[in-house]
């Protein structure tokens, strides 16, 4: 389901993957019973290629990766977050057309 | 700048119907997803009175199963939310959307359908932090916690029950002394005391917290701080037309799109086009149209008759 650019996100590899990065990274915080998240997936994909070198953009699944869905405080998906240096710059609640997610990633690069 | 003969704004039930009509009579037409992809029924479970499906079928589900039909007639998905419209039937329409990119279209039609009411008491703030208008969705962050749900229509109801598979206690607010939902919703209420509370004749007044923490309500002219986690929205919808009041499309005082069928005469049905709207060459159809059926499949219904009217209207534009 996830495009060949997308990266996904883990309780385990988040660290790693997101917090250590050298790159802004954008996560999406999903779940496949919430219909929103699986109609942005496509959109997500698209960015992902469209950024790739510049932004990280991958998915988290909320229901099996509970403990970095609370750390982060998400109630509510799909919810976006993009991370600079280990720290979260913005947020997103909703999805919204590709502008939004245009829209945040313009404060990463 | 991007060309269609149709631009099609709206990916609710009425938008990818007519997408569906207009890709296979080869008008290839762009369909403008809009700030709700996918529209109402992407907030629901079960959608169990859609002709077809006689086991039901889930919201989402049926309207991805709708997107994939418009795309494989020819139908192209814009991710963008459309924010003004010029021109005219003569010299084409331009469509301005929030990515800041223009389209132009020989002919548009209208199904922005409707969006979640608020109540403008602050909940602005609070969305994604405890506040939402779609428990189907969120419902699982509510696990063991104390929720309530401002309603008292269907999907009020809908929502409560929604909640009560995750949460601690799920009360409902309702403004009035009675439920507006179908009886076999409130039957659902009343079977299950234990697990949905209703509060009568109350109002939310303001919302208190960091995150959602504490709900002012207002009962009988006096002044109540109940505590809680979550606080879910369901009280109608409005017309998503705001972006037309500066435009040339007339609407009602409610909002809603005026064409021939709202307010229609014999003549429009026998020569005209009765889902025009004020503007030669736009069309209309959906819950932005509707007031009064507003169901998925009315919906669907307009968006098709909104569909042949502009097909048969850029047929006699070109001859």
């Amino acid at each position: 389901m996830t495009g060949v650019n997308t990266q996904t996100f883990t309780d385990s590899n988040f660290d790693a993957q997101v917090l250590k990065s050298s790159k802004p990274v954008m996560v999406d915080f999903w779940a496949t019973w919430c219909g929103p998240c699986v109609m942005a997936g496509p959109v997500v994909d698209e960015l992902a290629t469209e950024y790739l070198g510049k932004v990280t953009i991958g998915k988290l699944d909320v229901d099996a990766q509970k403990a970095t869905a609370a750390k982060y405080g998400v109630m509510s998906i799909p919810t976006v977050i993009l991370f600079k240096d280990g720290k979260e710059v913005a947020r997103k609640v909703g999805f919204a057309g590709k502008p939004m997610y245009e829209n945040l990633l313009k404060q990463a690069v | 700048m991007k060309q269609t003969k149709l631009a099609i704004v709206g990916s609710g039930p009425a938008g990818y119907a007519a997408a569906v009509y207009a890709a296979r009579a080869e008008l290839a037409p762009l369909i403008f997803a809009g700030s709700e992809p996918g529209g109402q029924l992407m907030k629901t479970t079960e959608v169990e009175n859609y002709p077809g499906f006689p086991q039901g079928i889930v919201g989402p589900q049926l309207m991805t199963s709708m997107q994939e039909q418009a795309v494989k007639f020819g139908s192209e998905l814009v991710w963008e939310t459309v924010t003004k419209i010029t021109g005219d039937a003569k010299n084409g329409f331009v469509l301005s959307t929030d990515g800041g990119n223009e389209y132009q279209a020989e002919a548009v039609l209208l199904s922005m359908g409707a969006s979640s009411k608020l109540l403008g008491v602050g909940e602005d703030k609070y969305w994604g932090k405890g506040f939402s208008t779609c428990a189907v969705c969120d419902a699982a962050f509510y696990k063991d916690k104390i929720v309530y749900v401002v309603g008292g229509g269907d999907a009020a109801i809908e929502d409560a029950w929604a909640l009560t598979k995750f949460a601690k206690s799920v009360t409902m607010i309702v403004r009035g002394s009675e439920f507006r939902a179908s009886k076999i919703m409130q039957k659902r209420v009343a079977d299950n005391p234990d697990k949905i509370m209703v509060l009568w004749q109350t109002q939310l007044k303001g919302i208190r917290g960091e995150k959602v923490e504490e709900l002012v309500l207002g009962v009988a002219g006096e002044e109540k701080v109940v505590k809680t986690e979550g606080l879910f929205f369901a009280i109608g919808h409005t017309p998503a037309t705001d972006f037309l009041k500066d435009s040339a499309v007339a609407l009602d005082e409610k909002g809603y799109i005026k064409t021939g069928i709202t307010s229609s005469t014999p003549d429009t049905w026998i020569h005209g086009y009765p889902t025009m709207t004020s503007v030669p060459g736009i069309f209309a159809g959906g819950d932005c149209v509707d007031f009064r059926y507003r169901q998925a499949v009315t919906a669907a219904g307009m968006g098709v008759s909104a569909a042949l009217d502009a097909e048969k209207w850029l047929a006699a534009k070109t001859d």
